[in-house]
């Protein structure tokens, strides 16, 4: 979950008034932001992924004004509609398709902390739902330094030449793409066989920015800045507009005036952005009562929605019209409106209970009934039962135990090569099981149950889970017998019919070695172990060991 | 150990008080001080070729009747590494470069003997060669010659003496134990030796001048069936003496948890569920509406299955893949708007591991459950972390639903508080959260007495754009569930500070750890 940190006096200086730690922390005790620090100089809050809005001081700041309703409702800022144009040309669909922005001016950044606290915000955006630039990137700029329209248009990078924010000599966008730390940071998402670069470009042909790269150092931002043009650049539009939204919102909440821009795309579409108007949703009253599990009355639900920041009309009785603003992309269905009016009502509030009428009989799935069985049993016959992982290498599953390689299910992305692979046998955890605690008295007698992972191209995900049970026992004088009689005991504690058939397999020594067959098919094996596996995993007393199928016998 | 470190009252059963000239001993005390006294009245325990544990036990009492001394002295010894067991076993490179040398007639150049060994251990084989002589290298016109000049190395005796018993390191040539060392054959160990010796009292009584009357010690079947046991003195046991040490088959500790977590679901009315590990996303993923660029789908969050390499076979579920499909495009007709992108097949047969049990709960609903139903799950789930005190690779997740109409996120709270109880957690409260696919979303914590609150349970009411899709008649049935780390859970309930003790491979601890009451 997004963590942000705030300047302390800056967030009473936007919310008008100070609050204790106590009475802040219980403010938000209920909602989806925690504060998680209360500090000399700052405030750090920890906010859930689908509200992207409040990973803005001035987002927080609007939430808190709902709840000790300073001000409640949609919030209004004044627009303008429709100021200029951005235009988008062909050339840059194919590198970086979407563009959205706006104008926002009279805006009240005098602070550093004003400047900082929006660059953080950018910043967490690039991070989160940007992830990490590819998807949405944000420009700001002084727009004193912009003359419009707007162009989002596409060129080689060699025919682009301006000086890069933090530079102080004009390079090509190759060289800012080759030698800047962000160029090589972030060059990957724009590469293109043409080696084109998206530019937003003014009127006059300036570069304003080269997204997701970087700004142009002649629209700075400074201190004291107060109109600003702001772009978004990205691969998926809603995503864009949403950070748009969120960005513009801040910016009002500091005093300022909001412009529109028109998006005119290639094939001619037309996009107003942001979007002048909230979206609105009609939820039914016993919709919402029904998923809170209260009786509020439909006045009760529009105020608690209406501390939530949103607008709520009367349609009638059992009606409601939702005002959505568009910094919020939380909301798709009605329950989502249900949820806000249990979040602002508070979750604690409502009280709870069990229901009644849900009468249902409770049993375990057949497959760990079975393996309770044998593990009553295997810890009747004094073994001790340990747990491995399903993960592991090649290495440890095959080479390190003497075991013929086969295939196994391998994932593309391990951590490490230790955790690259699942297991189909649990013999091999055992066996370095056993290596690991040479030191421990003997006897050791060790058993796991648990699940491994058998290649199967007949089942639907190419693989499938077997459970087994693998037991091993050494001492210093120990033999097949001493692991038969074992297994023999579950055998007939369990009323299996078991046979056993010389086979030979590695790691188990030629001619001590059996598979166990029943008449559900092949259970599993038994079997010495070859001692010249035991040294090489530095074991010096002899082991024997079996492991068995036990799904078969479900 | 219970025989040096306790100083008992000790427990002299002298007949005829002062001049002591009659002691009661039984057979085995008998036959470890006529030992004692053949091996010079002085011995390691080991060396006198009695059974340790009993030879232990038997010193004790004659310690506490003042016949022998115990002291426990401390001994370097040498052992063998993992790697020197595997050169024991299959030769030192140097040894193994001999064989492949004397196969060729003792001379061979280099280059044709790369590849002939790793070349690692034929660098090493040269340099141990040429250092012991056993080796010569010749180089003329860039070509390295190897001469064969002696066919034994010294290293060999020393490493299989070590293999056989204990061995001080001031036993064996010093140069021979440096090299060893270096090279990571060898380590030095520590071994406790108890060391016997008569003390004067002990001496009188093996040369006969105290008379020894021996005493019954365990009773078998002959001395009860001859009457023997009448006729003789039954030793006086010191009760409060230790006994051996007995390890008994347990279940793990972990397990024991998961187990209590089992009955408790079950004891609710809760029916367990499972769902392979090797899953396709769309069981993970697609149907709990959860879309199909949510990072929780990225590479860092999920492991990718790169083998076996084909989709997995969606084929039996063409219409739910296609409603699907629609809801997370446009909706469909669930009454939501819908994530608005195109929606793609092949991410969706793509395989994976399973990263949350809700994969079960999905293909157990979608399967078609009886209204109402409760079903849980308990297994592992992975995710590409990088293993530490509080990550592991794979981890249990517990899962449970409660499917039946006229549910909301009261009863939600209801069933986590009741879970909570049964637990063992008195006080609850609930937090707003954040899940793709429930709505309204909440987090439960409980008090815990040291650590304060914890969280313990995602949840929520799933959203109607998994539920209609599956034919459920969402509002009025609806479906709570909740997710829980159970490990982290298993760690508080067993005291443990880091999560990869909960698969661990330390053997004294699983016998020691004492069963959960």
């Amino acid at each position: 979950m997004p963590v942000i940190r705030v300047s302390k006096e800056e967030f009473f200086r936007l919310l008008g008034k100070e609050l204790s730690e106590e009475e802040l922390k219980s403010l938000l005790e209920d909602t989806k932001v925690n504060l998680e620090a209360f500090e000399e100089d700052e405030l750090e809050f920890e906010v859930t992924a689908d509200r992207m809005d409040l990973v803005t001081i001035e987002g927080i700041v609007r939430t808190v004004k709902g709840l000790i309703e300073e001000e409640i409702g949609l919030p209004e800022y004044p627009l303008d509609r429709k100021e200029f144009k951005v235009r988008v040309t062909k050339a840059v669909a194919e590198v970086r398709p979407y563009v959205v922005a706006a104008v926002v001016r009279g805006v009240d950044l005098r602070t550093e902390d004003s400047l900082i606290s929006l660059i953080e915000a950018q910043e967490k955006i690039h991070e989160t739902l940007g992830r990490k630039r590819k998807r949405v990137s944000i420009g700001l700029h002084d727009f004193s330094k912009v003359v419009p329209p707007i162009t989002y248009d596409a060129k080689p990078s060699d025919e682009v030449v301006f000086t890069p924010l933090g530079e102080i000599m004009e390079m090509t966008a190759r060289e800012i793409l080759e030698q800047t730390e962000k160029g090589r940071e972030y060059a990957h998402i724009i590469r293109n066989p043409k080696e084109l670069v998206p530019l937003i470009l003014d009127s006059r042909g300036e570069v304003l920015s080269m997204p997701p790269i970087i700004n142009s150092e002649l629209t700075r931002l400074t201190p004291g800045i107060r109109d600003l043009f702001i772009d978004v650049t990205g691969t998926d539009l809603r995503a864009i507009s949403y950070t748009l939204e969120i960005i513009v919102a801040a910016l009002a909440e500091r005093g300022g005036r909001i412009s529109t821009l028109e998006i005119e795309y290639p094939d001619g579409t037309l996009l107003e952005t942001p979007r002048p108007e909230p979206s609105e949703m009609v939820v039914e009253v016993d919709f919402v009562r029904r998923m809170v599990g209260t009786s509020l009355s439909i006045d009760e639900i529009m105020h608690q929605l209406e501390r939530s920041r949103l607008g709520a009309q009367k349609l009638s009785e059992g009606l409601i019209k939702v005002l959505i603003p568009g910094f919020r992309a939380d909301f798709l269905h009605p329950v989502d409106v249900a949820e806000e009016v249990a979040i602002s009502y508070g979750l604690n509030n409502l009280g709870y209970g069990l229901p009644e009428n849900v009468m249902t009989v409770g049993r375990r799935h057949p497959r760990e009934a079975l393996s309770s069985l044998f593990r009553t049993l295997m810890i009747g016959l004094g073994y001790q039962e340990v747990l491995n992982y399903i993960m592991t290498s090649k290495e440890f599953l095959f080479n390190s135990v003497g075991r013929d390689e086969r295939p196994v299910v391998e994932v593309a992305n391990p951590i490490s090569e230790s955790y690259s692979v699942l297991r189909d046998s649990l013999l091999p955890g055992l066996l370095h099981f056993l290596a690991a605690n040479t030191h421990s008295q003997y006897p050791q007698k060790i058993f796991e149950i648990g699940d491994v992972v058998i290649i199967d191209e007949n089942y639907e995900t190419k693989a499938r889970d077997e459970r087994r049970l693998g037991a091993v026992y050494a001492d210093y004088s120990v033999g097949f017998e001493d692991a038969y009689s074992h297994l023999k005991a579950l055998s007939d504690n369990l009323s299996l019919d078991i046979k056993l058939e010389e086979c030979e397999e590695r790691p188990f020594i030629s001619g001590r070695c059996a598979k166990i067959n029943s008449p559900k098919g092949e259970l599993g094996i038994i079997g010495e172990i070859d001692p010249s596996v035991l040294l090489r995993l530095g074991i010096t007393v002899p082991v024997v060991a079996f492991e068995l199928k036990l799904q078969a016998l479900e | 150990m219970a025989l040096i470190s306790h100083a008992y009252d000790c427990d002299v059963r002298i007949k005829m008080g002062s001049a002591s000239m009659e002691i009661s001993l039984s057979k085995g005390e008998i036959e470890l001080l006529m030992r004692l006294y053949k091996k010079g009245g002085r011995s390691n325990l080991e060396e006198l070729g009695i059974d340790k544990s009993k030879a232990a036990a038997w010193a004790e009492l004659l310690r506490e009747r003042g016949l022998i001394e115990v002291l426990e002295k401390r001994d370097e010894f040498l052992v063998l590494t993992q790697r020197g067991l595997k050169h024991l076993e299959e030769g030192l490179p140097e040894e193994k470069l001999i064989r492949i040398l004397e196969s060729k007639g003792g001379k061979a150049n280099l280059n044709e003997l790369k590849g002939s060994m790793e070349n690692g251990e034929l660098n090493v084989a040269i340099g141990e060669g040429r250092r012991k002589g056993v080796i010569q290298l010749e180089k003329s016109n860039g070509r390295v010659t190897l001469t064969l000049i002696r066919k034994e190395v010294p290293e060999r005796e020393i490493l299989e003496k070590i293999a056989k018993g204990y061995v001080r390191p001031e036993e064996i040539d010093k140069e021979a134990f440096t090299g060893l060392k270096r090279r990571g054959l060898v380590d030095v160990g520590e071994k406790t030796f108890i060391e016997l010796s008569l003390t004067e009292r002990g001496w009188a009584a093996a040369r006969g001048e105290v008379k020894i009357v021996e005493e019954i010690g365990k009773l078998t079947r002959d001395l009860i069936l001859s009457g023997e046991w009448r006729k003789r003195k039954l030793k006086v046991y010191n009760v409060k003496a230790m006994p051996p040490v007995v390890y008994p088959g347990k279940p793990h500790p972990y397990v024991q948890f998961l187990e209590e977590v089992r009955e408790i679901l079950i004891g609710m009315g809760f029916m367990e569920v499972k769902s392979p590990i090797v899953e396709a996303e769309f069981w993970n993923f697609d149907i709990l509406f959860q879309a199909q660029d949510h990072p929780a789908r990225e590479v860092h969050d999920s492991y990718q299955v790169a083998f076996p390499s084909t989709g997995a076979d969606l084929s039996n579920y063409i219409e739910l893949v296609e409603r699907v499909k629609r809801t997370h495009e446009d909706g469909w007709n669930t009454g939501s708007r819908g994530w608005g992108y195109s929606w793609s097949f092949d991410i969706a047969r793509r395989l994976i591991l399973r990263s949350q049990t809700t994969a079960a709960s999905a293909r157990t609903l979608a399967a078609g459950l009886e209204v109402p139903s409760k079903i849980f799950a308990i297994d592992k789930v992975f995710r590409p972390e990088t293993p530490d005190k509080t990550h592991a690779v794979e981890f249990h997740q517990c899962e449970g639903v409660v499917l039946a109409e006229d549910m909301n996120v009261r009863h939600l709270m209801g069933f986590l508080a009741e879970f909570a109880k049964q637990l063992g957690f008195k006080e609850v409260k609930f937090k707003p959260a954040y899940f793709p696919f429930t709505e309204p979303s909440v987090e439960a914590y409980v008090k815990h007495d040291q650590l304060g609150w914890i969280e313990i349970a995602g949840s929520g009411l799933f959203r109607p754009e998994m539920l209609i899709p599956m034919g459920y008649d969402y509002p009025k049935v609806q479906a709570l569930a909740w997710g829980i780390g159970i490990g982290r859970l298993a760690m508080i309930k067993l005291d443990l500070d880091d999560i990869r003790e909960l698969h661990s491979q330390n053997l004294d601890y699983l016998r020691k750890a004492p069963l959960r009451r």
